[in-house]
């Protein structure tokens, strides 16, 4: 069978496991909480109830993976999977939210879309230097200063 | 006649070149707004507000209303051309919308959105001029049980339109359960916040359509490497062709009347008549297949209905003083504080306000029509720019929308924790757009079941007991088990005329 195919049969198991698992969070914290007062639903009630429909329907969905036939799995063989992009971008992108505090708007988005722009996408030194200048600059003239909607400032306000 | 000739009065009022300058205004940063994500009509007119004060009410209200439908397109831009909802109400066209951009369809897209918007918006004020004090009578009729169906109908429905109903019926339950995250409407009290005082306010709607639409889909691209240079550089027309406006008549049509009936229901909303309007439109095609991979109706309908719902939702709150949506509430807010008492009485006691702010939504929507047609091809040249340059940008927008909306640093972690879910969850085929609906209409849910049930002490009942209820639950039972009769009568073998099978 196509790998790819395998992978995303299992993938899919996964997801409907996890989701299953996020509804037995909500059935049991919702115990926790009132499900009836006098004659009408308390806080508790539809999160209960919720979290009840959720494992339901998440045990379906996984039966039904069960039942799939593995050809069924849709994976378009001509396109290169390529993990590692993701990961760059994702790491990126957490790296750059722990630095915003600190280095503020400007200079952290700058620095992640050079990463982005430079190593992920290999793209030319003044690609990789004048659009992320020009792209944290404009959004914090727009968001800031035409909005005065507020955005982090660093140690040297922007 | 005389609706005909108070009307005429509100064109001769709106003839002044401070008003027509207002209405010009509220369109451009209407649109402006609908753009950014983060920045709401509900926001863009609260913060225009205090500049008001002592101002002139009516064309502070031409304005504001202007800034409410020009924010619909807006949002639209943003949809069709790199996939990013800037308003709830176009998650659907981005669906579509954003296919048509990757087959160099843009500014088809961009086109008949535009044109979609328009008519609805011009047809809408026509009926909110002459049906307002009907149709709030309409909207009387809708208790918690109807509301409770209606959201009920508008998460199944969504379901349906999707792959696997199963996956999307549970992803419209996660999407309830997310909404439950925060304080508890009616009682006040936390729930599921863990211990963490940064999720009292919940999740909001942002959050959730950034990290999906936008860095879930940046992560899913960057994975298959499908960029700019995968997708069609070819802009194509920048208008949509007259085969295409064929084809989109009807479905503009149905968006139109969905969404103005829904949007006239105080609480429903642009986002969840543009959800319907997806469905039905997907129901009654012929080629249904055509649905999630470009199909121009599927962008047009939804235009329609969210425009038609942010002009229907104008009647409750003229004619009845009720809310028919965020942004209306936020208006409602603003003629009060002018002094005004939205509410039946509002038509004699100021009837001048009233129709020249109704007189300036057909102006406004031209505008809208005369500002956006022409820039079609300007708007969809953003595809030209490399992906591998666009993205990043999206990237950046998508983090100062998200701290924009709250000043929180936490809602950035959670915009990017889920970010990486929708990247999983479009990777296994886990529909976004009911999870979205369900996190919206969380709050009118579970208020109109609790309502319902105080009333009716603690009996679901009054779901049966009362007709556009039942009607509704039945309507969405029927559309459930059409899809399974449909596939048992596929199995029956056919027989002869004598009752034999065949072959």
């Amino acid at each position: 069978m196509n790998p790819e195919k395998n992978h995303l049969i299992t993938g899919d198991r996964l997801m409907a496991l996890a989701f299953a698992l996020f509804g037995v969070l909500w059935i049991v914290t919702s115990r926790g909480l009132t499900y009836w007062s006098e004659f009408a639903p308390g806080s508790g009630f539809l999160p209960f109830w919720l979290g009840v429909v959720i494992v339901m329907l998440a045990a379906i969905v996984l039966v039904q993976s069960f039942a799939r036939k593995p050809d069924d799995a849709v994976a378009d063989e001509a396109v290169v999977s390529r993990p590692q992009r993701v990961v760059e971008i994702t790491l990126g992108l957490f790296t750059c939210l722990a630095a915003l505090p600190y280095l503020g708007f400007v200079v952290s988005i700058t620095l992640y879309l050079a990463f982005l722009i430079g190593w992920v996408e290999r793209r030319s030194l003044l690609e990789m230097t004048l659009v992320p200048i020009a792209a944290s600059v404009a959004i914090f003239c727009v968001f800031k200063i035409g909005l005065s909607v507020p955005l982090p400032t660093g140690p040297w306000g922007f | 006649m005389d609706v005909l000739s108070q009307l005429a009065g509100g064109f001769a009022n709106l003839m002044s070149v401070k008003n027509l300058l207002f209405c010009f205004l509220g369109v451009l940063i209407g649109q402006a707004v609908g753009v950014l994500p983060g920045i709401g009509p509900s926001a863009g007119i609260a913060i225009l507000l205090p500049l008001t004060f002592g101002g002139d009410p009516i064309a502070s209200t031409i304005m504001f209303a202007g800034i409410y439908y020009g924010a619909q397109y807006g949002g639209t831009l943003t949809s069709v051309l790199v996939r990013i909802p800037g308003e709830s109400s176009t998650v659907m066209t981005s669906i579509d919308g954003y296919e048509m951009a990757r087959q160099g369809r843009a500014g088809a897209a961009l086109g008949v959105a535009a044109i979609g918007s328009v008519f609805a918006g011009l047809v809408g004020t026509i009926v909110l001029a002459f049906a307002a004090p009907a149709l709030s009578k309409v909207a009387l009729m809708f208790g918690p049980a109807e509301y409770f169906a209606l959201v009920v109908i508008g998460l199944g429905a969504l379901a349906l339109v999707g792959g696997a109903l199963s996956k999307g019926l549970l992803m419209g339950a996660v999407g309830l359960a997310l909404a439950t995250i925060g304080t508890d409407p009616q009682v006040g009290n936390p729930r599921f916040t863990f211990d963490q005082l940064w999720l009292l306010d919940g999740i909001e709607f942002l959050v959730i359509a950034v990290a999906f639409f936008g860095i879930g889909e940046v992560l899913a691209q960057a994975e298959t490497g499908i960029t700019g240079n995968e997708v069609e550089k070819r802009i194509g027309s920048v208008y949509p062709s007259w085969e295409e406006l064929r084809i989109c008549r009807w479905p503009i049509v149905r968006g139109t009347v969905i969404g103005y009936v829904i949007g006239v229901l105080p609480g429903a909303g642009a986002t969840i008549a543009s959800f319907i309007t997806y469905a039905v439109e997907k129901r009654v095609s012929t080629t249904p297949e055509r649905f999630g991979k470009g199909a121009i109706e599927a962008v047009a309908a939804p235009e329609a209905a969210n425009n038609a719902a942010a002009t229907g939702a104008m009647v409750p709150m003229f004619a009845l003083g009720l809310p028919g949506s965020n942004t209306t509430a936020v208006m409602l807010g603003a003629l009060i504080m002018f002094g005004l008492r939205p509410g039946p009485a509002l038509f004699e006691t100021n009837p001048e306000f009233v129709w020249t702010v109704i007189a300036s939504m057909f102006v406004g929507n031209v505008l809208l029509a005369i500002m956006n047609l022409p820039l079609v091809g300007l708007f969809a040249m953003l595809l030209r720019v490399p992906y591998a340059l666009l993205y990043p940008m999206i990237l950046a927008l998508c983090i100062a929308g998200v701290f924009s909306q709250s000043n929180s640093e936490s809602d950035l972690w959670l915009a990017a924790a889920f970010g990486v879910l929708g990247y999983f969850m479009r990777r296994y085929e886990y529909p976004a757009a009911p999870l979205i609906l369900g996190l919206v209409l969380e709050p009118m849910l579970e208020n109109a079941l609790r309502q319902m049930m105080q009333l009716s002490h603690g009996s679901l009942m009054p779901l049966v007991e009362r007709p556009i209820a039942l009607g509704l639950l039945l309507a969405l039972a029927f559309a459930m088990m059409l899809p399974l009769l449909g596939k048992l009568s596929a199995g029956r073998p056919r027989t002869k005329a004598s009752g034999d099978p065949i072959g």
